[in-house]
């Protein structure tokens, strides 16, 4: 699955920049994603996501790594696995924040697999849910940065 | 291997609502044809199943001034060979005939499938061209919700977790009305469902329109635009307005990739299917047998 969005963000670069890097507050912008911590600052941290679709309940520890940081650029990359129903979860997301008129402008880009089982019987369901993931990430991080 | 869980086996809607209020993680059951399925792939894990099989309310079918209703645990089997259903909702029974296979019509429910919401099935789609509505009951009380707002979208439905689906009505159509369900598919579950209904005038003009379509998109949903096309047209002038028919169904949906093909073929899968649709409903209402042979088709 593969989801690209851009947001226009009403606060400066700054303001958005450092709330992306605020853990605790990214945590609580994205829907199912129950806990993260810092492994080794600014480089590597360890979340878990849950998510329901219908009967379906995925839970997976994340590891996730920063694996580019330039000014206002951010690449991720996440693995992670469902022991329970033998899941694989790959994903990588990338940020861009530039100034923007009176705010910002956050490109948001996320693709992501999901391996075994599940990820064949959903394959169309995992598109939806990505993007309904991203859409309200985005209207929480508005939320976040005080919009 | 399954693993172990706890099985509740309710003789009343009550008392399976009030099992369901105090575990809102249990899963409701009856056929078992989905659920018992994806546990036994160890996609799903449960400690609690609510049986709903016992319940002698939910497995009634009975016929209405205002419908056909259905109880939540009446079989696609019961469906087919009842002939209440039979002699006058013949499209609903010949749709339940083509459901899978016997053995999941045997046990299979109308409840189970419209509540499981698995995209690649049939009842919705069809149930939608009968304007139905579904019953839902917990502890709190009854709630009564159109069919299309009750699927939200794949495996997903509004009921609340507390909630259990109790049965579906389906309306009459009006008089002078002739209806035709098309399934294509190349495995057991549908790759596309279509239905489509034609109420027609005394004059021989087109009154109403309804058509459906599911398995395509995230969920089955009736398509206006196309219905429109059609309205106030005289019958014999329908032969010609195939192309139009398709062109606007493909168009009006949103189709989603998966293992049953890629978006764009489903788009094109669903104007060739409307259109076939529309030449089998003109046939059937000038008295004519459709002659509707296609490849991995079933028309009804």
């Amino acid at each position: 699955m593969r989801v690209v969005r851009e947001l226009v963000l009403a606060a400066a670069p700054e303001r958005v920049w450092e709330v992306l890097w605020d853990v605790p507050r990214m945590v609580a912008c994205i829907p199912g994603c129950l806990e993260a911590r810092e492994v080794e600052p600014r480089r590597r941290y360890a979340a878990r996501m849950s998510q329901r679709v219908g009967p379906f309940a995925l839970s997976v520890p994340l590891d996730i790594r920063v694996t580019q940081e330039a000014p206002g650029r951010l690449a991720l990359e996440g693995r992670g696995r469902d022991g329970a129903l033998a899941a694989e979860v790959q994903m990588s997301v990338r940020l861009a924040v530039e100034a923007a008129d009176a705010g910002s402008r956050l490109a948001v880009e996320a693709e992501g697999r999901v391996l075994g089982k599940l990820g064949a019987l959903g394959a169309g369901v995992i598109q939806r849910r990505a993007e309904e993931l991203v859409d309200e990430f985005a209207a929480r991080l508005r939320g976040a940065i005080g919009e | 291997m399954l693993r172990p869980f706890e099985l509740h086996r309710p003789s009343t809607v009550g008392e399976a609502a009030a099992l369901l209020a105090d575990r809102p993680d249990a899963a409701l059951y009856a056929g078992g044809t989905e659920l018992l399925l994806l546990m036994k792939a160890r996609l799903v894990h449960l400690d609690d199943l609510i049986d709903l099989k016992r319940i002698p309310n939910l497995g009634r079918l009975t016929e209405t001034g205002g419908g056909l209703e259905l109880g939540a645990t009446v079989t696609h089997r019961a469906l087919e060979r009842s002939e209440v259903v039979r002699a006058r909702w013949p499209l609903v029974a010949d749709v339940a005939a083509h459901v899978a296979n016997v053995r999941v019509r045997n046990v299979g429910t109308v409840g189970g499938n419209l509540a499981f919401a698995d995209p690649h099935s049939d009842l919705a789609t069809l149930f939608l061209v009968f304007d139905a509505t579904v019953r839902l009951a917990s502890v709190t009380g009854p709630r009564e919700l159109a069919l299309g707002d009750f699927v939200r979208g794949p495996y997903e439905t509004a009921r609340r977790p507390e909630e259990l689906l109790a049965g579906v009505r389906l309306r009459p159509w009006p008089p002078r009305t002739v209806g035709v369900y098309v399934k294509f598919g190349l495995y057991e579950r549908p790759t596309l469902g279509l239905a489509l209904a034609l109420t027609l005038d005394a004059g021989e003009r087109v009154t109403a329109v309804r058509l459906a379509v599911g398995c395509v998109s995230a969920r089955p949903h009736r398509l206006a635009a196309a219905e429109g096309a059609l309205a106030g047209h005289a019958l014999g002038a329908l032969g010609g307005m195939g192309e139009e028919f398709g062109a606007l169904a493909a168009r009006a949906i949103d189709p989603v990739s998966d293992l049953h093909g890629a978006a764009d073929y489903k788009r094109e899968l669903t104007g060739v299917f409307a259109r076939r649709a529309l030449a089998a409903a003109v046939a059937r209402a000038e008295g004519r047998a459709p002659d509707a042979r296609y490849p991995h088709a079933v028309v009804v």
